[in-house]
This record gives C-alpha cells, structure tokens and sequence, in this order.
C-alpha cells in the first residue's frame, strides 16, 4: 500500500513539477517539489522509506530530465536517508521542522548538483548561480514544503489507518 | 551473512549506489534514442502531465480573457487596417516571388525550407529543473521525428530534437548553455555562430559570437540560419540583435540576441522534417 502510494505520489510531483509549477515561477525559477517529496518520505516513513523513495524518485527525475542517469538518484537517495535519520529526535512541530529539513536539503541538494553537473565541467559563476538559481529555489521551495507535508501527512495517516 | 540481514538498509544503499554509478559511468551523450526503460517510465509521466498542462493552460486562458476584452476591441480596430496595408504586399510579393521562383531555377538555387515536411506538436512539459530550458512535445518516434531535427514556430526558431521516444521528444532551445546555431545577419550577410549561455538562458536571450570586427552590426538587425552546421536549414529567423558587445582582446565581437520566440509563452511548435 505504501510503496504505491510513493510510486504514485512520484509519478505525479515529477508530472506537476515539469507542468504547473514551471508556470508557476518566482524570479524566474519554479520550486523543487520532488525533492520535498523525498524529504517528505523521510519524515513521515523513516530512513528506510526515505531511502527508497529518494531512489525511486531520483532515477524518475534523471529519467525524465534525460541528462546523466544516476546523478539526481544517489542525492536524492542520501538526502531520503539522512532526513530519516536526523529527523528522530523531533517529535513536535513537524511542521516547522520540515522548514529546516527542506531548506537544508535543498542547500545541500543544489550545491551538490551544481557541482557535479557544471562546476567540474566549467561552469565557475558561482555568484550568478547563487543568486539567480540556487538562494531563490531554495526560498519558493521551503514555503511550497510546509502545504505540501500537511497534505502528505493526510493521505499518510489515512493509508495508515485503513491498513491497521 | 547476518550482518547483511542485521543492516538492510546500509547494505541496500550501498548496492544502489553502486549501481547508480555504473549508470553515470555508462552515460554517454549520444543516446538519443531514448531506450526501452527509459521510454517506458517516460511514457507513465506523459498522462499526468497533458493532464496538468491542459489544466494550466485553461486556467491561463480563463484570466486571460479578462484583461484582454477591452483591448480587443482597439486591436481588431488596428489589424483591419494592417490586413487591408498586407493584402496589398502580399500581392507585390507574390509578383516578386514568382519572379523569384523563375531566377532561381535559371540559377539553380533550391529553396531549403520549401522541401520540408513539417509535424505540428505541442509542448507538454517543461524541464524538471531551473537549471535548464529543455522542452518535452506531445509527437516521438512514431510520428516521424527523428534526432536532430530542427524545431520551429510561425515566429521563428525554437531549436532542435535533442532526445526521442515513442510518444514523446526533447527538445532543447537555442538558449539553453551549450547548443551553438549557425547565424547569419539578413542585412550584411555576416555569418556568426549563435550560442546559449548559462547567465543569458533565464532572460531568455542568447549570445551572438565569432562576428568579424570588420562587421557593421547594430542594435535591432535580424539574425537568420545560416543553414551551415547540418541541422538547421537557411532562412529561419533567430532573433534581433539586443546590444553589441565590442572585444578589444580577440579579433571578433559579441552581441546579445533576443530570440524571436518567447520561450515562457511558447506551447505549439512545428517539427521539420
């Protein structure tokens, strides 16, 4: 039931990603939604469904974007796993901690892909990239989180239920 | 062999990160043709996002309406008079491209645009990420595309397939940091290359370089296909030229082009065969 529910769920965040939230821009850039999905996993399911799902859904986003397949996946991956475990000690105001998980995820997640898809390959402007891509995605998408984990945990909690 | 069952996990992410990396390292730039799995996956997004497009399309369209009804009653004002000004120059060319048709068969010039072939399709979704400007479109392999076709609007070029699939295609813009078009300025026939660069993409422009320092360009000429480079064929509108950019270190100069197309507006496009 779980594992459909995160096929599912990746299916269409890839599809609303590349559609309604490319329209959707803020200063020209669209929210990193799959990535929120990953984090998302991590905290409501444990590292292990982090894991997993941030596999999952990174091979769909490398895939999709038809570049480099493999890339998007061990990031993602890592950052699933690594939210699943930090995310352990909190057991109040997740809402506020899936600010925090987010912003750092995406950080982490941008510096990262910036490096590895231009930076060793020549891409050096660093300034450019921070302030016209990586400091405005990692705003849009820290606030697009907050709804997006209250609608998770939703259908979560109701999957949950009907399953026990 | 217990370890392995005591940590799962550990050893899940291990293999698959293994695995992954046999991925990027197996990766090569060359794989147009999207494979079996890949199409596959591809192809269980496309529902969702025709879906999704659709629906972003008529909610745009619905405020659209709005704010254009007032301004439509003066625009139909402004183009009755503007048809009545092209019927008469569409007359005049039609005599000068007869005339046209009968020096170039004397001379033996063949038009490249006129043999083509073109496939209608509409943009379906766009890149997944910020970091580029990549289009998927609704029409694959099996409607004719192929690789390295050139891409167009009615307003001018778009680019080029850079990827296909059974239902779907890649088509990666002019703007976007790497892709490089033959150029040819219409009023003094100075060829140059046009070439997407990364801080230009966002702004949705390109830049112009290799024009020879000897060339007399300004602000506001039109840039054409030179149809040299394979791809593209000659004539298809690129752009105006936005600022020229005089080097004083190499013996050529650079211009920022703005596309003819805009590339946040854009949803059909035409395919060449």
């Amino acid at each position: 039931m779980k594992i459909a529910f995160y096929i599912f769920s990746s299916l269409v965040f890839v599809a609303l990603q590349t559609t309604i939230f490319r329209e959707l821009t803020f200063i020209g850039v669209a929210p990193q939604i799959c990535l929120v999905l990953v984090v998302v996993a991590g905290m409501l399911s444990g590292k292990e469904w982090g894991a997993i799902c941030g596999a999952g859904m990174g091979l769909l986003y490398d895939i999709v974007s038809g570049r480099i397949v493999g890339l998007n996946a061990i990031l993602f991956m890592y950052i699933g796993f690594f939210v699943g475990v930090l995310c352990k000690g909190f057991f109040k105001h997740k809402r506020i901690v899936v600010l925090f998980f987010t912003a750092a995820a995406e950080l982490t997640y941008s510096i990262l892909y910036y490096f590895f898809a231009f930076f060793i390959w020549g891409q050096m402007n660093i300034i450019y990239v921070f302030s016209k891509i990586i400091v405005p995605e990692l705003l849009y998408t820290t606030v697009v989180a907050v709804p997006i984990y209250v609608l998770m945990e939703k259908i979560n909690d109701y999957i949950e239920r009907k399953t026990f | 062999m217990r370890y392995i069952f005591e940590h799962k996990i550990a050893v899940l992410i291990i293999s698959l990160t293994i695995v992954f990396l046999v991925f990027m390292a197996s990766y090569t730039s060359d794989k147009a043709r999207a494979n079996l799995g890949k199409d596959g996956l591809s192809t269980m997004v496309l529902p969702f996002q025709i879906v999704f497009t659709s629906v972003t399309h008529n909610v745009q369209d619905f405020f659209a309406h709005f704010g254009d009804l007032e301004a439509a009653g003066k625009r139909i004002e402004e183009l009755e008079t503007q048809v009545a000004v092209l019927e008469n120059n569409s007359r005049e060319l039609e005599d000068t491209k007869l005339e046209n048709e009968r020096l170039s068969s004397l001379v033996g010039i063949k038009d490249s645009l006129k043999s083509n072939d073109s496939i209608a399709a509409q943009i379906i979704a766009k890149d997944v990420s910020n970091w580029y400007t990549v289009f998927t479109i609704n029409k694959g392999s099996g409607d004719g595309i192929a690789d390295k076709q050139a891409v167009i609007t009615t307003k001018g070029l778009v680019g080029y397939v850079s990827e296909v699939g059974a239902k779907w295609a890649k088509v990666t813009t002019i703007i976007n940091d790497g892709t490089a078009v033959g150029g040819l300025v219409v009023r003094t026939q100075d060829v140059a290359i046009v070439e997407g660069e990364f801080e230009l993409q966002k702004d949705l422009l390109c830049k112009m370089t290799y024009i020879s320092k000897g060339a007399n360009i300004v602000t506001g000429d039109s840039i054409e296909t030179s149809g040299l480079g394979g791809i593209y064929p000659k004539g298809i509108l690129i752009g105006i030229i936005r600022d020229v950019k005089p080097e004083t270190q190499t013996v050529s100069q650079n211009a920022i082009i703005e596309p003819a197309v805009n590339f946040e507006k854009v949803s059909e496009v035409l395919v060449l065969k």
